[in-house]
């Protein structure tokens, strides 16, 4: 289908992997400059708290602290906040939740510096604490914040959902209650702050430099151009490294202190203060003709944001343009409170409120799959979105839609590795689930913008100047393979500088599963440009019209007789003698149109991914413990850029799905997080992981670079409701509450 | 806080480091080697970011103090590759796409290099056994086992 791309499409090895195989990659972590001090944070230990006093004259007398800083020390603005400024950056009168920053310490030593931090008297007025959304909902609950503790109502409606449900043969109504996580990073948060050349320059690990660079501008009040955040090798992000860390800290320190600080968090602190995936409780009711053709669809939803908003009202917003599934469904009505409380903050995590309500509206396909007694792959088949569908909000799909074929191609797929249903030994029972899944790619209605620089050398070598941070998924390789595709040089050829605020132009944040589309589009925009005055000066040399000009593995051509060519480095000669430079700036934002308030119709994404997943599972009914055997994830990318990256981002989907299915769950008691570290928190090992069949659809679209659209969240979300539906296959109990844990089946069993 | 001489072999090279002999050797092999491939995940034990090899076994580097390597023989990921030249082991690492965001990968191949050192033509289920200390959050393992499993293929075919 894509045979005549040459470098789109194969399995280049990652730019990146020689420095990550040889240990030579250079994480925060890994950066000492002379001099440097160390940061730390004295953090509230009550969740919902007035200030009255913070003393540091105890604290600024040690020797060996260079600086001691509270909420009066800070020079500009103390509000940061991805999406909504709700959060201070030392607190002032109030803390909201157990870990809010109250003071800031640079010190010689890590040990002066924590015995400064325990020198800081911070005497509060102690409230009592509101931690479940039913109470901070209620009329007389006091106000975590100004505004109110609702933070955001969704409603979103379409067709006459009450007269349809009259007309349905069948209804199904569940409750489905997913888990607050934690992303768990194997890289906590780090940082080192320093001046260099009246600059202040942070090399941290993070998913969009810009914004922290706009964050630490505000704060401490420079010009955006006197700050500079360089992106260190991440180690893992999914949403936990877009809301500021450890980055405004350290650079106020290195500010006050005139000296490199360094901020690196333990396990712990990580765990405690990062933001967490929102826990959603959704009602849902789903009805249908005795055919299977779903009529209608309505959930409530109540989603506890925590503390602070993070990234929660996009979050929302998004899970409430996806809560109908990749269906054709003419009548829905859609309800979301996000709610403020007293917990841990929850933002953004991979898939970005999608998991949730996939887990919901693939929940209540299974039910109604099973109520009419049909197969599951069938009744999807009846309502799947495909070429010609418009979709809730009236946008029609007209290209690019992949729904059916991954249902058949993981159909496919699962006759070929699942065996029929084997029951092993007399406590084991075997279960086939299907899950599915529609994502949108880049943000939701809004503008999202991405940009490149290129400039072609002298020796037909390229360099590359993005902003987007490659954050382990491969963003990098994947745009210099769209680069070289479109210059028609080799994929050696190109040189990619990421993410440094200073020598690339704004990317965006690497999330919304968008930087391969947006970023890659933008990339290829600046090759075009750049290859605008190659083009003058090859027409010239064979003598053609510059619109003959082709560019391919090296070799500029003619396209109507390819023996009229010269190498490129022959034309980058010409150039240099002509005084001609080949540069190009490319900006891409992603073609939306926002969600009108009263009508709910618009087009808030240009493109959307679709997938399937099957999972087979095995559960002991003695032990309840539930083993995942096979799993296969077929998954309409558009394009693959490169085939094995998009495997492995479908590999690492399945299994956090599964972490998500069957194991995880951040525990809180009164606030505070009880498993923290990796001993407590349970992450899927390599004793566990299924047998995994990753399968890549692809469609032809003319959106997006070589027609890519985005994989990176879509790869978790299918398997997690396949494994519930296998789980109910299995032994015959409908799991509503995720994780589904050993004592999870053992209580249904008994029951 | 006290400092003595600790002898011991890192990468086939004999060192003598004047240090604390109760700081892990997390940190003496960060901060007094220049092994910046040993990482930390959770000073605990748990995510295995920052195994090295003891004497011939896997350890997570945390949990192990300075004093304790007297003599000892220690193999980190710098010792893998020879003068820039790749072992075949991190080739296939790369050629079989099992490294995403890297911070698991050293550690990875630490503990993979421990199993092949013992058994030369480990099983896929040896492979999971030997890794499965060594936590991920990016590739689910799939490609890593892949990796170990191309080199001993690889191995075997006189490569």
């Amino acid at each position: 289908m894509k045979d005549n791309l040459l470098i789109v499409g194969k399995r280049y090895e990652r730019k990146d992997a020689i420095g990550k195989v040889t240990g030579s990659a250079i994480y925060a972590n890994d950066i000492n400059f002379d001099g440097q001090l160390f940061g730390g944070v004295l953090r509230s230990p009550h969740a919902f708290a007035t200030v009255l006093s913070v003393d540091t004259t105890e604290a600024e007398k040690i020797p060996g602290v260079h600086a001691v800083m509270t909420s009066k020390d800070i020079p500009g603005s103390n509000s940061i906040g991805f999406v909504i400024k709700d959060e201070f950056v030392l607190a002032e009168n109030v803390v909201r939740r157990i870990g809010d920053a109250v003071a800031i310490v640079a010190a010689e030593t890590p040990e002066i510096l924590n015995h400064a931090l325990d020198c800081i008297k911070v005497t509060y007025d102690v409230h009592k604490p509101i931690f479940s959304i039913d109470e901070a909902m209620s009329e007389n609950a006091a106000k975590i914040h100004d505004g109110g503790n609702i933070l955001m109502h969704k409603h979103f409606e379409q067709g006459n959902v009450d007269e349809a449900f009259a007309k349905c043969d069948v209804i199904v109504e569940n409750r489905y209650t997913t888990p607050m996580l934690a992303h768990m990073f194997l890289e906590t948060e780090a940082g080192i702050a320093r001046e260099e050349n009246g600059i202040m320059t942070v090399y941290t690990g993070t998913q969009n430099a810009h914004y922290y660079r706009n964050e630490i501008s505000s704060v401490l009040g420079l010009p955006m151009n006197k700050v500079r955040v360089v992106q260190t090798t991440t180690g893992g992000a999914f949403g936990g490294k877009i809301d500021i860390s450890v980055q405004v800290h350290i650079a106020m320190l290195a500010q006050k202190t005139g000296r490199p600080v360094k901020m690196v968090r333990t396990r712990e602190e990580s765990t405690l203060v990062s933001a967490k995936r929102h826990p959603y409780y959704i009602d849902a009711k789903t009805g249908a003709t005795k055919d299977g053709k779903v009529l209608a669809c309505e959930v409530k939803i109540v989603a506890d944001t925590g503390a602070y908003a993070s990234c929660g009202t996009t979050v929302a917003t998004r899970a409430i343009m996806h809560f109908m599934g990749p269906y054709e469904v003419p009548n829905i009505r859609g309800d979301l409170d996000l709610v403020y409380t007293n917990n841990p903050v929850a933002g953004a995590f991979r898939g970005y409120g999608v998991p949730q309500v996939a887990i919901c509206h693939e929940g209540q396909m299974n039910a109604l799959a099973r109520k009419l007694n049909m197969d599951a792959v069938e009744i999807r088949l009846l309502n799947a979105h495909r070429i010609g569908t418009v979709t809730s909000t009236g946008q029609l799909l007209d290209d690019n839609v992949g729904f059916i074929e991954t249902l058949e191609g993981a159909r496919n797929k699962a006759k070929q590795v699942i065996n029929n249903k084997i029951i092993k030994g007399d406590s084991i029972r075997r279960g086939i689930g299907v899950g599915c899944m529609w994502f949108g790619i880049g943000n939701t209605g809004s503008a999202n913008p991405s940009s490149a620089f290129i400039e072609v050398l002298p020796d037909a070598t390229v360099n590359l100047m993005i902003g987007c941070a490659d954050i382990g998924q491969g963003s990098t390789t994947a745009i210099a393979q769209i680069v070289a595709e479109e210059m028609g040089l080799p994929y050696e050829s190109i040189n990619v500088h990421t993410a440094d605020t200073l020598t690339t132009p704004e990317g965006g944040a690497t999330s919304a599963s968008r930087q391969t589309f947006v970023t890659g589009t933008a990339a290829q925009r600046a090759a075009k440009q750049a290859k605008v005055v190659l083009k003058k000066v090859a027409s010239e040399l064979l003598s053609i019209e510059p619109e003959e000009v082709v560019f391919k593995d090296g070799i500029v051509s003619s396209i109507t007789d390819d023996k009229n060519k010269i190498t490129y480095k022959e034309l980058m000669k010409n150039l240099v003698l002509r005084g001609e430079i080949s540069v190009g700036a490319g900006t891409y934002n992603p073609v939306t149109v926002p969600i009108d308030p009263k009508t709910n119709k618009g087009e808030p994404y240009e493109v959307y991914s679709y997938a399937t997943a099957i999972a087979e599972v095995e559960v002991n009914i003695e032990t309840g413990i539930i083993t995942l055997i096979n799993a296969v994830s077929a998954h309409d990318v558009g394009t693959a850029i490169n085939p094995t990256m998009a495997e492995g981002q479908i590999e690492g989907g399945v299994v956090m799905g599964q972490g998500f299915a069957l194991m995880e769950e951040v525990e809180i008691s009164e606030g505070l997080i009880k498993n923290l570290n990796y001993s407590k928190y349970l992450i899927p090992t390599s004793a566990d992981v299924p047998n995994i069949y990753p399968l890549i659809i692809e469609t032809e679209s003319k959106k997006g670079p070589y027609g890519a659209k985005g994989i990176g969240e879509p790869a978790l979300i299918p398997i997690i409701p396949a494994i519930a539906d296998a789980v109910e296959d299995a032994i015959g109990v409908k799991f509503n509450k995720l994780p589904i844990t050993p004592m999870d089946v053992l209580a249904a069993l008994k029951k | 806080m006290c400092k003595i001489k600790i002898k011991f072999i890192l990468n086939g090279k004999d060192v003598e480091v004047f240090a604390d002999p109760s700081k892990r050797l997390l940190d003496l092999l960060r901060d007094e080697c220049e092994c910046k491939s040993v990482k930390e995940g959770c000073s605990e034990g748990e995510c295995g970011a920052c195994t090295v090899i003891r004497n011939g076994e896997a350890v997570t580097s945390c949990c192990v103090l300075a004093g304790q390597v007297q003599g000892d023989d220690i193999m980190t990921t710098e010792g893998l590759s020879n003068n820039g030249v790749l072992d075949d082991l991190q080739n296939a690492f790369i050629e079989s796409g099992a490294v995403q965001c890297g911070f698991c990968t050293p550690g990875m191949l630490m503990s993979a290099k421990a199993l092949l050192m013992k058994n030369p033509t480990p099983s896929t289920d040896d492979i999971r056994r030997a890794i499965s200390g060594n936590l991920c959050r990016c590739t689910g393992y799939t490609k890593i086992i892949d990796a170990v499993d191309m080199y001993v293929k690889g191995q075997k075919g006189g490569k």
